[in-house]
């Protein structure tokens, strides 16, 4: 009869595993977007912080220097995707998430982050903007590295879990309120998805009024579900996220087709991934609670570090 | 008279240092922002400007008093025009003030002198000249992209100013206007990058006090709210616009940087739909590129590209990409004698990139790709419009003319020679 607490959620479960998996897809397609973003299309804003000038915030490396960095870059994100399905560590991770964080920290330098116009948000908020819609982007591999760590011992210590568990809710709460404000403020390239698609799924051109009245009613929803989802325990709520981070993920494919957008909806891989680790881990934890219930004398109850 | 050796020195070295950003109308640039010394000036063409401008200017306070003193060629008295819209710049730093003096009612071709005054402080005296209702060759000068590489920004604008002063000589073609593609600062919502881009463009006054009208285009690094208060702009306004450069020739600027499929394109086919039967060219500027030759096409080639070839725009002028490209006539994503012809993509000071020469569209001897400072001019005449790329320094890295299109909305072929 053991005497150790019981693990909040069975890490030796099919559903433990199918969260891991999930993590592991999910950084694998961000990687798999980013690489084609680097090496096909080229003009991120990575290059461009290191183009530019160094008085309008730039690194000033050579074109040359810059692209072929980037290329490599590229091409590194590939392997890390591959690897993150295979074998993901701290050497495969640590790189993928500096990356994504670079690219926030290059659209802050140059000033490329926030494209609108907003008398509620300070300059300051808006010149640190991409780090909050990127958050999501940099929050998986951190994510995964403390979920799915290379030989460390298991079962993972329920702190670790916790952490990463709290961490993944934050970032997608923070990353669907950021999303919400751009939408809500009537983002042009948002208004132009919703009139784009409409026209290319539906045969039938939808007008801008409309479109901005739909893009109103999204931000607001994403206000509604960012608070819930750190505020409550509904599991419809990211049940919802999930959904929606993949219909907002795809809409680039639905606007500009396949060939241009599938890396577009790859990169935004863990708006669906990390909202649906989070509620499986939740379901997970459920079931595990209801499996210690039924050995009470077993293993003792932790809530206190069920929700992270 | 005698000059001490440490004034004669101190002489030398200002007129060396005036000397060498290359600007005879240097007496002109980087007026005093103190008190309420006019200082900042820039005369905007918006829709008619055979008989309307826009001369606006800053101070460093707000004032009482802001007004124009307008007087037409040969006129004995000047009129006053009170600035309409005067106020504060929306940014916590520097303060600064915006004045707008709408003249209406101007007449065609006509010289205007005009003197600015902010509570009892004068600008020095200037003119500019409205644009003409008769048919007579008129030049356009197209550029973009001066957010960064300063020196060069005014180096250019020095050059503007006397490729202006040389087109007024007899027997050549007047150049009447700057169509600015868009990205004049870096950040649209830093009042000092906006400032300094303002000072600079006094450089382009000539040396003989002519101003440069300019027509704005909206770029990607021009967000905020200053560019409706710096080119007097409805604060809501979306910054898509037409302007008349003569009976015959009509420039339809457009913004990138709001909805590109929404009611701009609704606007945009109305526009042309009404405007191409009725002048002999029509060419639209905007910023990011439909046919880059650096960066990826923007969506505008989605929306507007079958618009520009359904009714055969002239000339397509755009910016972003930082280099020069002249492509060969396109229609429907392909070569077409029928097609339209894109240019761009700005040198006002920025760093060049380098052209992806593999590009269909970039493949000589169509086309014409390249890197450095630069301006495009643009020379409308009856049977032909002259497309000359004018490097830093003046050397002409790129001339090509286009034939005028028959007048039919139908497609004709629009041969290049």
């Amino acid at each position: 009869m053991s005497v150790m607490p019981a693990p909040a959620a069975n890490q030796n479960s099919r559903p433990w595993n199918i969260l891991i998996w999930v993590l592991r897809i999910t950084v694998a397609l961000q990687c798999l977007g980013a690489w084609d973003w680097f090496t096909r299309w080229q003009e991120t804003p990575l290059l461009h912080w290191l183009l530019d000038p160094t008085d309008v915030g730039g690194l000033n490396w050579g074109e040359a220097t810059a692209l072929a960095v980037q290329q490599t870059v590229g091409w590194l994100m590939l392997l890390a995707g591959l690897c993150a399905l295979v074998r993901p560590c701290a050497w495969v991770l640590g790189p993928v998430t500096l990356v994504q964080l670079l690219v926030a920290v290059a659209m802050w330098r140059i000033d490329a982050g926030f494209s609108l116009e907003s008398e509620w948000l300070s300059p300051q908020a808006t010149a640190l903007f991409p780090l909050a819609t990127h958050v999501a982007r940099i929050a998986a591999p951190i994510g995964m590295l403390l979920l799915d760590p290379w030989r460390v011992e298991r079962p993972l210590g329920d702190r670790r879990v916790a952490l990463a568990i709290g961490g993944l809710r934050w970032a997608a709460a923070i990353t669907f309120f950021a999303h919400g404000i751009e939408a809500w403020l009537l983002h042009p390239e948002f208004v132009d998805i919703c009139i784009s698609s409409s026209e290319r799924l539906l045969g039938t051109k939808m007008l801008q009024p409309t479109a901005e009245w739909l893009l109103t009613i999204i931000g607001e929803a994403d206000f509604l579900v960012a608070i819930a989802c750190v505020s409550t325990r509904w599991r419809a709520v990211w049940w919802w996220m999930a959904l929606w981070g993949g219909v907002t993920a795809l809409s680039r494919v639905a606007a500009y087709g396949l060939g241009v957008g599938w890396s577009a909806a790859l990169m935004r891989a863990p708006h669906v991934g990390i909202p649906l680790a989070v509620v499986l881990y939740w379901h997970l934890v459920e079931w595990t609670r209801a499996e210690s219930a039924a050995e009470p004398t077993i293993a003792s109850d932790d809530s206190n570090v069920e929700e992270g | 008279m005698y000059l001490s050796p440490q004034l004669r020195f101190f002489l030398s070295i200002f007129t060396l240092a005036c000397w060498s950003v290359g600007l005879p109308s240097a007496v002109w640039a980087d007026a005093e922002l103190e008190g309420t010394n006019p200082a900042q000036w820039r005369l905007i063409w918006h829709n008619d400007p055979a008989h309307s401008a826009v001369l606006s200017w800053s101070t460093a306070e707000a004032g009482q008093v802001h007004r124009v003193h307008l007087r037409a060629e040969g006129a004995e008295q000047a009129t006053t025009v009170d600035a309409a819209r005067n106020g504060r710049y929306t940014a916590e730093s520097p303060q600064l003030y915006y004045h707008h003096a709408r003249l209406n009612d101007l007449s065609p071709a006509t010289k205007y002198r005009v003197e600015i005054e902010s509570d009892g402080r004068r600008s020095p005296p200037m003119f500019f000249v409205t644009a003409p209702v008769e048919d007579v060759p008129i030049s356009v000068i197209f550029g973009a992209d001066s957010r960064s590489g300063l020196k060069e920004r005014r180096e250019v604008n020095a050059m503007l100013a006397e490729m202006v002063a040389k087109s007024h000589e007899p027997g050549k073609t007047p150049i009447l206007a700057f169509a600015h593609g868009g990205d004049y600062i870096v950040s649209g919502t830093r009042l000092d990058q906006w400032s300094r881009w303002m000072s600079d463009h006094e450089l382009t006054v000539g040396a003989d006090g002519r101003l440069l009208p300019i027509i704005p285009a909206r770029g990607n690094h021009d967000i905020g709210k200053l560019f409706n208060e710096i080119f007097d702009f409805p604060p809501e306004d979306t910054n898509y616009y037409s302007v008349d450069l003569g009976p015959q020739v009509r420039l339809v600027t457009l913004n990138t940087e709001t909805s590109v499929a929404g009611g701009q394109v609704t606007w945009l086919e109305k526009e042309l739909a009404a405007s191409r039967p009725k002048y002999r060219w029509l060419f639209v500027q905007y910023h990011r590129p439909a046919y880059p030759a650096v960066k990826n096409p923007w969506t505008n080639q989605i929306h507007w590209v079958p618009l520009f070839e359904k009714y055969d725009v002239d000339l397509a002028c755009e910016g972003d990409g930082h280099n020069i490209k002249r492509t060969p006539p396109i229609r429907e994503k392909r070569i077409d004698p029928t097609g339209v012809v894109y240019i761009g993509e700005g040198g006002l000071g920025v760093g060049q990139r380098t052209p992806k020469e593999g590009l269909w569209y970039l493949q000589e001897p169509e086309a014409k790709f390249g890197v450095g400072h630069h301006v495009q001019v643009l020379t409308f005449e009856r049977e032909e419009l002259t497309y000359r790329v004018v490097l830093l320094g003046g050397e002409v890295f790129d001339e090509h003319k286009l034939l005028a299109r028959p007048p039919k909305t139908a497609a004709k072929p629009h041969n290049a020679r």
